[in-house]
């Protein structure tokens, strides 16, 4: 298109938010050559903050001189300025802003209809839109007006403006014995600026409840009193989710359970520049819980050398029969049982558990692992080897040195 | 012989008291010497309830505002003026050019050794010693020992406003402008203060080089052994000091290199046995040593700026913790008096948190918000600590780096000390500016305006909050009036950035509104940092 003539044209700014300006200060004693003139020069600086002058944070606002990336999840905000270049009046100005990303076109502003401008005058719109797409993006600003001779007349201008990933979130799951879900979320800051993270809260699926471990007892955060991240800087959250009672009951739906639920991130920059941004629905790999599990329930952590303890197991049916289990003990060289070894338990009925406990004497110090229980199914003569069910700390004697 | 300060003549310096001043000086006209000196000391060691934060400033007279007052006196303010002529005669000074310097500033030798304390570095240290036990005139210090600054800048500086009224306007109209150079002064320090008075800042370093030749330290002299004196270096400090305020950050840097870190001997009293006794201390201001700490900051070396100022600090809390174990500053175990101990404990803490006001500022350059933020609240911890300016200074500091509630908590500490007047206010404005509510923003800053009509700095935020609502034209109005009202001071680089800025956004006229701008920084300035002159012809 060839250029045309037009009689008004437009200009765009982005609004980010301003930014604080202050003097650059250079102060002198009054013994030194010039005396306060130099003091008082700082002190009449507009820019100065009356008793804090020397501190460089100050209370006049300067509107945003460079340009400044623009990241997903925050608010892109700009004024449209059109303004006339003539000197004749221009009737019927519409102003049509549209946004247009990689997928889809929005409109952002369709200004009603200015009936007339005169040459000093302008037409102004402020857009605020919240960035929900990375990539480029192009700003359109339509102008449609008549001259005075009653013609239609219109031209468009576009900006271009990429939008950048602010945050890098990794996450990992750990699955527990006790069917809690660990979550350890990495939020990493990749902006080019230093960041303050206000909040970030993990809203879980219905089948879990959260236990956010971020918090300090007392209910403080431990990251203090702010969660700054400088650029590249990584904060790190965990996160506890226990089923709910109906899920724990059934292992079936429990193993297919796999949405744990999205992270919700608040942020805020420069003078309170927000962005949020929320994930996609988390996944954690699936747990494989098989046909038969067993699991600690109850074991102490500190037992006392050639005395006798008890911990307690849940034995899980997952299956679609009823089994019977004959239950072996082997002694190992670090724990002698104390029980009847190839005894038989009672039958356990599909999707049904049983406590076990167990008994034993820990013969060696120190950290020690629980073994040598052994389950044999009776009617597959299947068998289950639990070598590593648990471990215990093994002390020489209750009594220290009192 | 330091004693004769009284309550009632360090309240001079306050602001309200100006009737009784004059009053008491024509009383007093007889006994003006010990006076004077007590005003003196007054000055530096005011009592205890200005907070430190202030006490830079606690010296300057009732109406700093008024451009025309006159700051070159001993009373640091014109109502003293008629005496110090006089007194100084009766001080019977010498009035070589050597020493003119030192009479403005007569004042005991406790004073002098409590401004002048310093703790040279081992090396210095070392070779000061060196230099009182050898024979007289038999000392001769390795070449890396000695200071030997020149001038670099090739030509004297012009006046950036003229050449730019010239390229622009015109050379009719660059030749209407009036303003002071270097020659129209005497050329000496009174005219140097003069043109630094009148703003003329570039001129004021023409003269520093003229002055500076004469000590064989001008153009072409870097390298080459010379003498310092106080004057000399008082010399370089005031011509580094305005290379830094108008931005010639690069000329500063390199001229300010030859003198380090000012830990040299040749910089220190004793170097001089013959001409100034025994006396120790640095010969070289404080204010010197600070402004070449702060240096690098300003040239892109923000590590270096920490990395020195960290050391000045950590002299100035050894200093502390000597005169707190009962020696001198620098470890001498000399008798002090309790009342001078106390003053001088007082000048170094005084010393040390403006040093912390310059790493804090050095932080926030580089947006290291956590070390800013841990030295402001310990700042804010001190005794008689200006703790509400702190804290809302730290509330902003908040604002800055996004954490809005930790900003509205310091502000409500802040309110909760009592009124203070426009500050608070505004400081809601701007939290208002982060909660994105420039409507509520614009209405406190309304409100503070109708507190302080004139002032500069919550017209031009009106004027911005005004652009985020939709209202170009009126924000371009409101920032006209401002300059229109007081030209003098609304002339400032940044309000001229935000009105370019707007000028630029209104229509493709903006570049002749920008030259009526620059007419009026030709008639009301003196000088102005050749950037935004730029932005003028841009």
């Amino acid at each position: 298109m060839e250029a045309e003539e037009h009689l008004l044209a437009l200009k765009v700014m982005r609004l980010t938010r301003p930014t604080l300006a202050s003097p650059l200060p250079v102060t002198c004693d009054s013994k030194d050559l010039p005396g306060n003139l130099l003091n008082n020069v700082l002190q009449q600086d507009p820019t100065a903050v009356p008793g804090s002058e020397t501190i460089a944070i100050g209370q006049f606002l300067l509107l945003p001189q460079n340009p400044v990336n623009i990241y997903l999840g925050e608010t892109f905000s700009s004024y449209i300025c059109v303004y006339s270049e003539t000197t004749q009046i221009v009737y019927n100005i519409t102003v049509k802003v549209d946004l247009q990303t990689t997928s889809q076109k929005l409109s952002l502003a369709n200004n009603s209809s200015t009936t007339k401008l005169n040459s000093d005058e302008t037409v102004n719109t402020v857009i605020h839109h919240e960035v929900k797409e990375i990539g480029p993006h192009i700003l359109v600003c339509e102008v449609a007006y008549q001259n005075s001779a009653g013609v239609l007349m219109s031209f468009r201008k576009f900006f271009k403006i990429q939008v950048l990933k602010p945050l890098d979130v990794k996450t990992k799951f750990y699955n527990a014995e006790n069917d809690d879900v660990y979550l350890e979320a990495q939020v990493q800051n990749i902006t080019n600026g230093p960041i303050c993270l206000e909040k970030v809260s993990l809203d879980a699926s219905h089948l879990f409840n959260v236990t956010c471990l971020n918090n300090t007892p007392t209910g403080e955060s431990i990251f203090g009193n702010i969660t700054l991240l400088q650029p590249q800087s990584i904060s790190q959250y965990l996160y506890c989710l226990t089923p709910t009672d109906k899920l724990s009951s059934d292992l079936k739906s429990l193993s297919g359970a796999t949405n744990i639920g999205k992270l919700d991130i608040v942020w805020r920059s420069n003078l309170g520049e927000k962005g949020r941004l929320q994930t996609s629905q988390l996944q954690r790999m699936s747990p494989d819980f098989g046909e038969i599990k067993l699991s600690i329930t109850e074991l102490p952590n500190f037992v006392v050398i050639e005395e006798l303890f008890t911990f307690k197991c849940k034995l899980a049916n997952n299956g679609e029969r009823t089994v019977e289990f004959i239950l072996y003990l082997e002694n190992t060289r670090n724990i002698a049982w104390c029980g009847i070894s190839g005894r038989k338990l009672e039958a356990l009925p599909p999707h049904s558990s049983k406590i076990l406990e167990f008994k034993c004497i820990p013969l060696v110090p120190g950290l020690r692992t629980l073994s040598g229980v052994k389950l044999v199914d009776t009617f597959t003569k299947r068998t289950y080897t639990y070598d590593e069910l648990g471990q215990v700390f093994v002390i020489l004697s209750t009594k220290t040195s009192s | 012989m330091t004693d004769q300060k009284t309550p009632s003549l360090t309240q001079y310096f306050g602001a309200t008291d100006h009737e009784k001043e004059q009053m008491d000086f024509s009383k007093v006209l007889t006994d003006t010497t010990d006076k004077i000196n007590s005003v003196r000391l007054g000055q530096e060691e005011r009592p205890t309830n200005e907070p430190e934060v202030c006490r830079i400033f606690a010296e300057i007279p009732a109406e700093p505002k008024d451009p025309t007052a006159n700051f070159f006196d001993l009373i640091g303010n014109d109502k003293g003026k008629v005496n110090s002529a006089g007194i100084i005669s009766v001080l019977d000074l010498p009035t070589k050019n050597e020493d003119t310097y030192i009479p403005r500033v007569s004042t005991s030798a406790e004073a002098d050794r409590r401004r002048d304390a310093w703790i040279p570095i081992e090396r210095t240290r070392q070779a000061l010693i060196a230099n009182a036990t050898a024979q007289p005139g038999t000392y001769v210090p390795d070449s890396d020992l000695l200071t030997t600054p020149g001038i670099l800048i090739e030509e004297e500086l012009g006046d950036v406003i003229g050449e730019a009224v010239g390229a622009c306007l015109g050379e009719a109209e660059a030749a209407q402008r009036r303003s002071l150079t270097a020659s129209d002064v005497t050329q000496d320090e009174r005219g140097l203060r003069e043109l630094v008075q009148a703003g003329s800042f570039r001129a004021a370093i023409n003269l520093t080089g003229r002055l500076l030749s004469i000590y064989g330290q001008g153009r072409g002299r870097k390298g080459h052994s010379t003498k310092h004196s106080p004057h000399s270096l008082q010399l370089w400090f005031t011509r580094i000091a305005l290379l830094i305020k108008t931005k010639a950050f690069d000329y500063a840097q390199k001229e300010a290199e030859a003198f380090g870190q000012l830990e040299k001997p040749d910089v220190f009293y004793q170097f001089y046995p013959d001409m100034y006794g025994g006396r120790p201390g640095s010969m070289a201001s404080f204010s010197f040593r600070l402004l070449l700490a702060e240096l690098p900051m300003h040239c892109g070396k923000p590590k270096e700026s920490l990395t020195k100022l960290f050391s000045i600090l950590g002299v100035i809390k050894k200093m502390i913790h000597n005169l707190k174990q009962g020696l001198c500053e620098d470890g001498n175990p000399m008798e002090i008096g309790e009342s001078d101990r106390a003053d001088s404990l007082k000048l170094w803490s005084g010393r040390e948190a403006r040093v912390m006001h310059s790493v804090i500022n050095c932080a926030i350059s580089v947006k290291d918000y956590e070390l800013a933020l841990e030295l402001l609240g310990q700042l804010s911890e001190r005794d008689g600590a200006p703790k509400q300016a702190l804290l809302s200074a730290l509330g902003r500091l908040h604002l800055q780096l996004g954490n809005i509630s930790g900003a509205e908590t310091c502000f409500n500490e802040a309110a909760q000390l009592g009124p203070s007047g426009v500050r608070d206010i505004v400081d809601k404005g701007l939290l208002a500016i982060a909660q994105n509510n420039f409507d509520n923003a614009y209405v406190a800053f309304q409100q503070a305006s109708n507190l302080e009509p004139s002032n500069i700095m919550i017209l031009n935020n009106m004027g911005v909050c005004l652009l985020y609502g939709g209202h170009l034209k009126e924000a371009i109005s409101v920032l006209e009036s401002a300059i229109a009202n007081n030209p003098m001071h609304a002339l400032h680089e940044s309000l001229i950035l935000n009105l370019c800025t707007l000028y630029d956004m209104e229509s493709s006229k903006g570049i002749t509104k920008k030259f009526a701008l620059l007419r009026q920084i030709s008639k009301y300035s003196a000088d102005a940092p050749t950037a935004i002159l730029e932005k003028l012809y841009g």
